[in-house]
């Protein structure tokens, strides 16, 4: 088993190291943007290259690269072209939020998704199946950002019973943390949910087509035995693998579900980033985000290993 | 549905003109039609034909499980005198795995690949005897030991995935075994196995019916098996039984162009190598049957009377043919 | 026993209506000169954010401009995009997933390991990152989405290309001399098409979802230009006084992603039975 976590790990750090180089690249693929972008477009010749030269922008990209990696490495994501603050204190101040509305909207997907998708499943083709799937359709097709203007013109707007945006910190008003998240999440999570509720649906029927849930029902089991212990068990293994996929677009929401809600978290600096063509700040709070999502990635794939016999003990007789 | 027959005093099984369709896009399509058979205490009796012949489905009717979109048309099945279809879910469930145990093929798939095999063993006593789970694992122990598995305490503890083929088998008849049931279904369980093994698999199904008095629906389309294990035979073709009789005259007087096509299509190793003569033409479709007798349209003696539907011929005490030839095909013999 | 739903009526059904809903947008997207009410950029302040009327079906916006017009002419923008984007991920994803299964070996795995990484960024992030070097326009829109789709087609082209290289024909052509090139092209990239056109209904859908995402995030389609998205984004600022600001053009993007959705999962029935439940 540690052997298995082990492997996972080894070929982890590699995919993160990959995931840089991709980040660093997409954002100097055209050469020399970093100060016309920071300048303006009235900048003379002399005022880019002095710009460059105090950003270390005219080295070769390899260097860059290799500079920006080991100061990464030790914890220091550069400085902002604008402000001259640290790029990586704020990034440490700004994930737990971000980290909260993600795993609040995640919870909610997979509460909906799973019971749902599990139903379908076992209603395959009838009534149950057919009002599930087309929910599922329908969700799938919505904005988040349509979803969270709906929501909150409805609940902030027509019946003022959630706000519209601000952060408190949990630790500081814990009722006032939740009542914020509710909107945020819940546009994240239901749009989310439509994609794993396809997964779920897909893969228990599936299982459900085995010869082995026939046994079972041949053995006389009830249909809520058969269900939860036989047939979830094998359903989640692939569900968790194909449902990773998931993670990157939960997190690409955030981006936008930060911004309509005005929440202090990575997301919003990214948007930060772009705006101001803040390259430190844009790749700093990118690369955070891809690193958290490959992790996630990680993660439940090596749960959905461990989840199966198959993977954990070898062979036979 | 026609009022079920009383049952015969003393049979296990009790099938008694068994019709069963299914509702497909084109309409309404019989796959078993007018089957009967029984099987007495501590019988084994062998269903052969081949796949298409609506021998596994009418197995199915009996566990009470039969697929999305079949329907029984017409019959009876009674276990030990219990009438069985046309029960509530919850009637049918007790019975299911309790005193009716089915052993399927292709064990590997058949076994939930996450659980342990004890547990998987010992399920239906939980499901059946209300016992615990860990009394459950004990008598899970002593049943793999029964079925000849060795160092059985680790081998419960184990998956499918770790058993070879013939060890999975021995399980999932362990599984069948233990709520002593009065009949055990096995549909085609050796067929995955090579030889060796298939041949201690069917010793220990005959251990458990001489030890317990299990009777045992055995299914499958292999001649050699049917001989070596069976004690009755019902030949099956294209959802209707064709010729049913004890397995030695059936064996040495085919009575039926199909079994004796059957039999002449296997390879034997006593008697003269003659060659090998596969029945010519294919099973039809069940929308697609010839009228009267289904085989008639790949029968080599067809005639003209095998136009109308073919009556039951008794050859001798037991054993029957479906054919308006059956006679005269004997004096051929 | 119940008795099974007749399925195939709900599968064609909603597959007409993807179609229809699809024929709208495209029809909006090339007829809007000739069907909308009025031009989208014609602005009278006298008329700012009005509700709903007889001449403004779906009010007007902070500068008076016809909401109804404005929602008809963002079609363009969309389909472009949506066009554009999926062209570049296609071509670009189908060479190199073809090139991977085709050679093998190496190749295949190093060009397969990147376009997994490439597949687990979240599709906005890279986009900003890419668009953060090129530029903040609608082309580069088109360019960087492009971009993103590039892996999940090269899966997709891999996978089919393999199970056509099964086929016997491929030894045949091989053995008598085929040029490499000549058995791409003759022989497996018919294969491919099929799975690539409903890969590619649904990723029209995913382009007009990041599109009109970029372009409420300020990052795509600049005003006066309109786009969905950058009108549901100037429509937060009003949604006090002119919730319809917010709620058509969004109307709008759903029903569009809906129709490519629903079109895509009808193409996959119709054309690959065995995909089906």
């Amino acid at each position: 088993m540690l052997r298995l976590i082990f492997t996972r790990l080894a070929l982890f750090v590699p995919t993160l190291f990959a995931a840089s180089i991709i980040l660093f690249i997409a954002i100097n693929v055209v050469p020399g943007s970093a100060a016309r972008s920071a300048l303006g477009v009235d900048a003379t010749p002399q005022a880019i290259m002095r710009f460059e030269a105090l950003n270390g922008l005219d080295r070769p990209l390899v260097v860059q690269y290799t500079d920006w990696l080991g100061k990464a490495l030790r914890g220091d994501l550069g400085t902002s072209f604008q402000n001259r603050v640290a790029v990586a204190p704020d990034i440490v101040k700004r994930l737990p939020v971000t980290l909260e509305l993600a795993v609040i909207a995640f919870l909610i997907a997979n509460l909906i998704a799973l019971p749902l998708g599990a139903i379908a499943a076992l209603r395959h083709r009838k009534a149950a199946d057919i009002v599930i799937s087309a929910l599922a359709t329908i969700l799938g097709a919505v904005p988040n950002f349509w979803l969270a203007t709906l929501f909150v013109l409805l609940f902030s707007l027509t019946w003022p019973i959630l706000p519209a945006g601000g952060y408190t910190p949990f630790f500081e008003n814990p009722m006032r943390n939740v009542v914020q998240m509710i909107l945020p999440s819940l546009s994240l999570g239901l749009v989310s949910s439509s994609l794993l509720l396809r997964i779920m649906r897909t893969t228990m029927l599936e299982v459900l087509n085995s010869a082995y849930i026939r046994t079972a029902y041949a053995k006389g089991a009830p249909e809520r035995v058969v269900m939860m212990r036989h047939a979830l068990r094998n359903a989640l293994i692939p569900f968790f693998t194909v449902g990773a996929v998931e993670f990157g677009f939960l997190f690409g929401g955030v981006v936008v579900i930060e911004d309509i809600f005005r929440l202090p978290g990575i997301g919003s600096l990214v948007l930060v980033g772009i705006i101001n063509r803040d390259y430190p700040v844009l790749l700093g709070s990118s690369l955070v985000i891809t690193v958290v999502v490959l992790s996630a990635n990680m993660i439940v794939d090596t749960i959905a290993m461990m989840l199966d016999p198959r993977h954990t003990r070898g062979g036979g007789h | 549905m026609s009022q079920p027959k009383p049952p015969v005093e003393g049979l296990t099984l009790d099938i008694k003109h068994l019709s069963i369709a299914f509702q497909t896009r084109h309409g309404s399509v019989t796959v078993v039609d007018d089957v009967s058979l029984n099987i007495g205490k501590g019988e084994i009796v062998g269903v052969i034909g081949e796949s298409g012949s609506g021998k596994t489905i009418a197995s199915l009717a009996v566990l009470g499980m039969l697929p999305r979109g079949a329907r029984v048309l017409e019959g009876s099945v009674h276990l030990s005198g219990d009438s069985l279809l046309d029960q509530p879910e919850s009637y049918q469930r007790a019975i299911r795995g309790d005193r009716v145990a089915l052993i399927p093929q292709d064990a590997l798939r058949a076994l939930n690949p996450t659980l342990q095999v004890g547990l998987q063993v010992g399920e239906p006593l939980t499901l059946h005897r209300g016992i615990s789970w860990a009394t459950a694992r004990k008598k899970a122990v002593e049943l793999l030991r029964s079925v000849e598995l060795r160092d059985p305490e680790q081998r419960a503890v184990e998956y499918p995935h770790q058993f070879s083929g013939g060890m999975q088998q021995r399980a999932m008849i362990a599984m069948g075994l233990s709520t002593e049931p009065e009949l055990l279904i096995a549909d085609e369980p050796t067929t995955a196995l090579d030889v060796t093994v298939q041949a201690q698999v069917l010793d220990l199904l005959r251990d458990i019916r001489d030890t317990h008095g299990t009777s045992i629906l055995f299914i499958t389309h292999d001649l050699g098996v049917v001989a070596t294990l069976c004690d009755r035979v019902y030949v099956m073709y294209s959802g209707a039984i064709v010729e049913e009789g004890p397995v030695e005259r059936i064996f040495s007087n085919p009575s039926h162009p199909y079994t004796r096509g059957l039999l002449d299509a296997t390879p034997r190793v006593h008697g003269a190598l003659t060659g090998l003569t596969p029945i010519p033409g294919q099973i039809p479709l069940p929308d697609a049957r010839p009228v009267g007798c289904r085989f008639s349209d790949r029968c080599a003696f067809a005639g003209a009377e095998c136009r109308q539907t073919p009556p039951a011929v008794t050859i001798q005490e037991g054993h029957i043919s479906y054919c308006v030839k059956a006679l005269e095909l004997e004096t051929e013999a | 026993m119940s008795v099974v739903f007749n399925f195939s009526w709900v599968r064609h059904g909603l597959l007409l209506l993807g179609a229809i809903l699809v024929g709208l947008v495209v029809f909006c997207a090339v007829a809007a000169s000739i069907i909308s009410p009025y031009s989208p950029f014609d602005l009278d302040v006298t008329l700012m954010l009005q509700g709903p009327s007889a001449e403004h079906w779906f009010g007007t916006d902070e500068l008076g401009r016809d909401v109804l017009s404005r929602t008809i002419y963002a079609a363009q923008i969309s389909v472009e995009v949506a066009l554009v984007a999926v062209g570049v991920g296609v071509i670009g994803g189908t060479v190199i997933g073809v090139v991977a299964a085709y050679f093998g070996g190496l190749a295949d795995i190093v060009l397969m390991r990147l376009m997994e990484l490439l597949f687990s960024f979240p599709a906005i992030l890279l986009a900003i990152v890419l668009m953060a070097s090129l530029g903040t326009s609608i082309l580069n829109a088109m360019i960087a989405i492009g971009i993103i789709f590039i892996p999940g087609f090269a899966r997709l082209a891999r996978a089919t290309t393999i199970e056509a290289m099964q086929q016997q024909y491929i030894e045949a052509a091989r053995a008598i001399g085929m040029s490499h090139l000549r058995i791409l092209i003759r022989e497996i990239l018919p294969n491919v098409v099929t799975p690539l056109l409903v890969e590619a209904a649904v990723a029209f859908a995913y382009a007009v979802l990041l599109e009109s995402a970029l372009s409420f995030l300020g990052l795509g389609a600049q005003p006066p230009d309109p786009s969905w998205g950058n009108m549901l984004n100037t429509g937060r600022g009003f949604m006090a006084q002119a919730p319809w600001l917010s709620i058509v053009p969004g109307m709008a993007l759903f029903l569009c992603v809906l129709g490519f959705n629903l079109l895509g999962d009808g193409l996959r029935d119709m054309l690959d039975p065995h995909l089906r439940d």
